[in-house]
């Protein structure tokens, strides 16, 4: 009797598991597509909602899912991250980190770390979500390293990938300037 | 076929495959979050903002580690010791059940803490967590097998191959998923096929800074096909398989495949591919977590026999390994 229960759930489980993994187009895919396209997934969407609703406690209690987006967006035009410092209002900004650049590498391991790039790594759609929060902790590293600093100043600079492998181009711009005082960052709860 | 059905999942092997992958996952967890603790940034990644970088989850409902442990740097401490506690009894065969099934729970309430800081991987290894507290992994180098021996005097030698099976169904899921999610024009010939070198030009991604690539950009435009042909012929595994489990059926694919060893083909270019990302791109343990899975891919046997040949000792005739038509 068991062989035959646990090949049922089995199948269960592939079905669903293959419902939660059906791919969903981007919003300028599914927009650009033809009426009929659109009516169909509509359809499929409302099916696989009314087929994983009730199970959906499961990838919620162990947070997954069945959609594999590796490097699903390449960036032609990638970020690089400063993260600077400075003492008093009117001093030049001293650069602490930035990839790439072994004289500039303080904290480069903690920060080039998966879990820590996760939150600073700009997405297609702007900064994570985790953008603000990374840079309300690396400045509170910054003010407990360096006593000296006053302000932490973290950006993006703007690249451009030149073609067939020539490297990449700064555009000479910052994107997601953000700054942070040590007033704010001792007085923080 | 519904008797056929019922009898492809009740079929059982050595443990050998199951417990590679179980010390495997439970290992890159293990130096993951030891990683973690050497750079001190635990418990800071996932105690929520200024102090740490844990924004919190969408839904509390689901992050009952809190109520357990406590709201507080102490607490999210403890989620981390249970976390390392369960990967270690899981790499160690130690209540192998309850480990996978803590590690996966575990790591999944590490997630709900700091969603930013968990990724693709962290998904995958909770799902072969989950699988390998359900199978027989603890048979063979383990605690468990050890106490069973001291006990009974006798070790489990066969163990349902299922987990094993929805394991390797899992892992070519992932490649196919992540194919058919590659909208992308640079992935394909039409967008010159130049993707990868634009994501090794990625600072933020790239070990070695960019440039060095120019004199070899014909190549990552080849190893860019060569991902997505890996990719999307991913399923087409589960042909190779069966092809070489009935290697004197008729027909000119099967004896192409068989003959010219698509399926090891396919499982090379896997651990190429992954190699190759882990030499040149700062992406943590994510090579290493998907490769932890590939021991899935093999029966018991060929991990028997593929061990002899690293011995020096000649690989087992092929009608002496499990399942193959003699």
């Amino acid at each position: 009797m068991w062989p035959t229960v646990r090949a049922f759930l089995i199948a269960v489980a592939l079905l669903l598991g293959g419902a939660s993994g059906i791919p969903e187009p981007q919003p300028r895919e599914l927009a650009a597509a033809p009426k009929v396209l659109q009516t169909a997934y509509g359809w499929v969407r409302s099916v696989q909602d009314a087929i994983l609703l009730r199970v959906q406690f499961v990838p919620d209690l162990l947070q997954f899912s069945q959609h594999w987006k590796l490097f699903s967006g390449v960036r032609d035009a990638p970020f690089r991250i400063w993260i600077e410092a400075r003492e008093n209002e009117h001093d030049p900004w001293q650069l602490l980190y930035r990839p790439h650049d072994p004289e500039h590498a303080w904290e480069g391991e903690a920060i080039e770390f998966r879990r820590i790039r996760g939150n600073w790594n700009p997405q297609r759609s702007g900064p994570s979500t985790g953008y603000d929060p990374f840079v309300g902790w690396i400045a509170g590293r910054v003010f407990e390293r360096f006593p000296r600093f006053r302000t932490v100043r973290v950006r993006m600079e703007e690249g451009e990938v030149l073609p067939r492998g020539r490297g990449l181009r700064s555009k000479g711009q910052f994107a997601h300037e953000r700054l942070r005082h040590r007033e704010e960052a001792e007085s923080a709860p | 076929m519904i008797r056929r059905w019922v009898a492809f999942w009740d079929r059982r092997e050595a443990p050998t495959s199951l417990a590679l992958v179980r010390i495997l996952v439970g290992s890159v967890v293990i130096a993951d979050l030891w990683v973690a603790w050497r750079l001190d940034l635990v418990p800071d990644i996932w105690v929520p903002p200024p102090a740490g970088l844990g924004y919190g989850a969408s839904d509390l409902r689901l992050l009952f580690s809190l109520e357990l442990f406590g709201a507080s740097r102490d607490g999210i401490l403890a989620v981390w010791i249970w976390t390392l506690l369960s990967a270690l009894l899981l790499a160690t065969g130690t209540l192998t059940r309850i480990a996978g099934w803590s590690l996966a729970v575990a790591s999944a309430q590490l997630s709900l803490l700091s969603p930013n800081a968990d990724r693709g991987i962290d998904d995958l290894l909770r799902i072969a967590a989950a699988l390998l507290g359900v199978s027989g992994a603890g048979a063979r180098w383990s605690v468990d097998a050890w106490i069973m021996r001291a006990l009974k005097g006798a070790s489990v030698e066969r163990v349902p191959a299922w987990p094993r099976y929805l394991l390797l169904m899992q892992l070519l899921w992932v490649y196919s998923s992540a194919a058919q999610h590659r909208g992308d024009a640079d992935w394909w010939p039409h967008g010159g096929c130049s993707a990868l070198s634009k994501i090794l030009s990625d600072p933020h991604l790239s070990r070695v800074p960019s440039g060095w690539l120019a004199p070899i950009y014909p190549f990552t435009q080849l190893a860019t096909a060569a991902t997505m042909l890996f990719e999307i012929s991913a399923p087409l595994l589960l042909l190779w398989i069966w092809y070489e489990r009935t290697p004197r059926w008729p027909g000119k694919l099967r004896r192409s495949a068989v003959l010219l060893r698509f399926r090891w083909i396919w499982i090379t270019t896997g651990i190429c591919f992954h190699l190759g990302i882990a030499l040149t791109m700062r992406l943590g343990i994510f090579p290493f977590g998907v490769l932890a899975l590939y021991p899935a891919l093999f029966t018991p046997d060929e991990i028997r026999s593929g061990a002899r040949w690293l011995a020096g000792h000649a690989p087992l005739p092929r009608k002496q390994r499990d399942g193959y038509e003699s």
